[in-house]
């Protein structure tokens, strides 16, 4: 492998962790929120969290890129405070974590509607507050699913491209990640580079299939 | 003395409105009450709302004088704060943990409440050889036992049980239930049993409140209340008997009776008799026909159920007969009437 293929599985590892870092915290806490609670207008919450799922990435990037651009409500700022995001490694990370939040989210939800919501409650009964019994009871209870969750997340993230590539460009060394990479082989040289890259991408998103099935399974009582 | 009184009210549902008034007094020796009536009448979220697991639309509860909640005055004490144990039907022990995970996850909750030592508490519920074992692999009884002494664990000031034995076998269910008495009178926890079986109030409680229909009926000495019900059919009467020799045993009062086996199981034991199956007969007629049991005693209190007359008769034990109303005229049922219980043999029940 050149190094500048062995640059885009370092790259894309970094992104893959830092995405599944930055989505897991609100995955788990709207996760566990929308499956224990029921309200008029949740069922409008629940489709705006997985409408990532189902839009073309590159409109999910575009989204991204006018929302943290030059001109975005939160462009001025970031450039402020010296922490562009459009055309850097974070765009990478970004993009992927928006990507792979509703896949998060909606495992996290699932492993959450699965705990006895009585557990918790009696928890509390024998001297434990809200968060203790949530830290103590519910959370390793469904940490099967959760554990699931970060791996589809890493996975997914790992293979983000079409937002990606919206939001961060194509910068070797800075936002060429591995599908990135793939898709300048394929526009550029040919063949081989392009199967190599392709097993490994399989070899990773297979990896992360297994190990999210067997979290899962591992889980159930 | 420890005393709980409850008033609440919560609109459940479009035809579900929860309304109680009830208080209890947990005398020394008189450490367990009851909520009783029919499933869906409203008991267990009587509880959740003592244990603060659901907030009613109005309440005041107090505790010992101490309000766990008063919605008239915005004041609530979260659930962890209260100190109120609860023991479900079905245990909910935490399926991660072990049984000593799970009695360590509430000794290491108390805030600071004393509670009873716990290896006390782990002899008297028998739980030594269970500790180490996964809470998937209990029994119903060995899980109601684990979680009673978690609850105990946490150092309550009260003890909610919610149908903790109903969901057991009949055996368990009497075995169960006796730990629970045990338990009452040997660490003193004032205790509020919910159950919607007549045996089940009958045997452990000494204060009864009879809900219906998301309201309390009555309140007031378990014998009394159950006496009073206007449910048709028979009750069970349940007493102790101390067995003397094999086949024969002495109830309180000093009495003897005779029991249906001869079994030489020896010590204590809980004899259930229907009411139905109890006849009753003047004191000086002399015995006839096949029952062989006869306790003498005198009528407490008569209450009209239906076509019948419920007697409530002192005979050492607390017993209910249920008889016709041309058997209460020809005996001149009045309380007080000196009067004689006659019953088989095999209508007694004998629980281990």
């Amino acid at each position: 492998m050149s190094a500048s293929e062995w640059e885009a599985l370092r790259l894309s590892a970094l992104v893959g962790l830092g995405a599944t870092v930055l989505v897991m915290p609100p995955a788990i806490a709207l996760g566990r929120f929308l499956a224990v609670t029921s309200f008029r207008g949740k069922a409008a919450i629940e489709t705006a969290l997985l409408l990532p799922l189902v839009l073309p990435p590159v409109v999910t990037g575009y989204a991204l890129l006018i929302f943290f651009g030059r001109r975005g409500p939160l462009g001025p700022f970031l450039d402020a405070i010296g922490m562009p995001i459009v055309f850097t490694w974070r765009a990478c990370v970004i993009a992927s974590a928006v990507m792979a939040f509703p896949l998060a989210y909606r495992a996290c939800r699932d492993a959450f509607a699965e705990v006895d919501p009585r557990l918790p409650a009696i928890a509390r009964t024998l001297g434990a507050t809200r968060s203790d019994a949530f830290f103590t009871v519910t959370l390793p209870l469904a940490r099967g699913g959760v554990l699931s969750a970060m791996v589809l997340a890493f996975a997914r993230s790992v293979g983000e491209f079409g937002a990606t590539i919206v939001l961060a460009g194509n910068i070797e060394g800075e936002t060429r990640t591995l599908p990135v990479a793939v898709f300048q082989e394929i526009q550029s040289r040919g063949a081989e580079g392009v199967w190599r890259l392709a097993v490994l991408c399989t070899l990773l998103a297979a990896g992360a299939l297994i190990a999210s099935e067997i979290l899962a399974r591992r889980a159930r009582p | 003395m420890t005393s709980l009184a409850c008033v609440a009210r919560s609109r459940l549902s479009e035809r579900f409105t929860l309304d109680v008034k009830f208080a209890f007094d947990f005398a020394p020796g008189r450490p367990i009450a009851a909520l009783f009536g029919p499933s869906g009448c409203g008991k267990s979220t009587t509880l959740a709302m003592i244990a603060g697991l659901v907030t009613p639309d109005e309440a005041r509860i107090v505790l010992d004088g101490i309000p766990l909640i008063d919605t008239a005055a915005g004041f609530y004490v979260p659930s962890e704060s209260r100190a109120v144990g609860l023991v479900a039907q079905d245990g909910l022990l935490f399926p991660h943990l072990t049984v000593a995970g799970n009695l360590a996850y509430a000794e290491r909750r108390t805030r600071g409440r004393a509670h009873a030592p716990r290896q006390e508490i782990v002899d008297v519920l028998a739980l030594s050889p269970l500790l180490p074992r996964s809470t998937r692999t209990l029994s119903g009884g060995e899980r109601q036992r684990v979680a009673l002494a978690r609850a105990l664990l946490s150092g309550p000031r009260l003890l909610l049980l919610d149908e903790p034995v109903s969901a057991l076998d009949e055996v368990s269910r009497w075995e169960a239930l006796s730990f629970l008495e045990r338990v009452a009178h040997r660490f003193a926890v004032p205790t509020l049993f919910v159950s919607h079986q007549r045996a089940e109030v009958a045997r452990i409680a000494q204060q009864t409140a009879r809900m219906d229909d998301g309201r309390i009926v009555t309140c007031g000495e378990t014998s009394e209340i159950l006496a009073k019900s206007d449910e048709p059919g028979s009750i069970p009467n349940l007493f102790r008997a101390v067995i003397t020799i094999p086949g024969r045993a002495a109830i309180a009062g000093g009495a003897t009776i005779e029991l249906p086996s001869d079994k030489p199981f020896g010590g204590e034991v809980w004899c259930r008799l229907a009411s139905g199956a109890i006849a009753l007969s003047a004191i000086d007629e002399p015995e006839t026909g096949s029952a062989r049991n006869r306790l003498a005693g005198h009528v407490v209190t008569l209450e009209a159920s239906g076509q019948r007359i419920r007697v409530a008769i002192d005979a050492g034990v607390t017993l209910h007969a249920d008889v016709t109303r041309e058997t209460a005229r020809r005996l001149a049922l009045r309380p007080g009437t000196p009067i004689a219980c006659v019953f088989k043999v095999h209508s007694l029940e004998v629980l281990p």
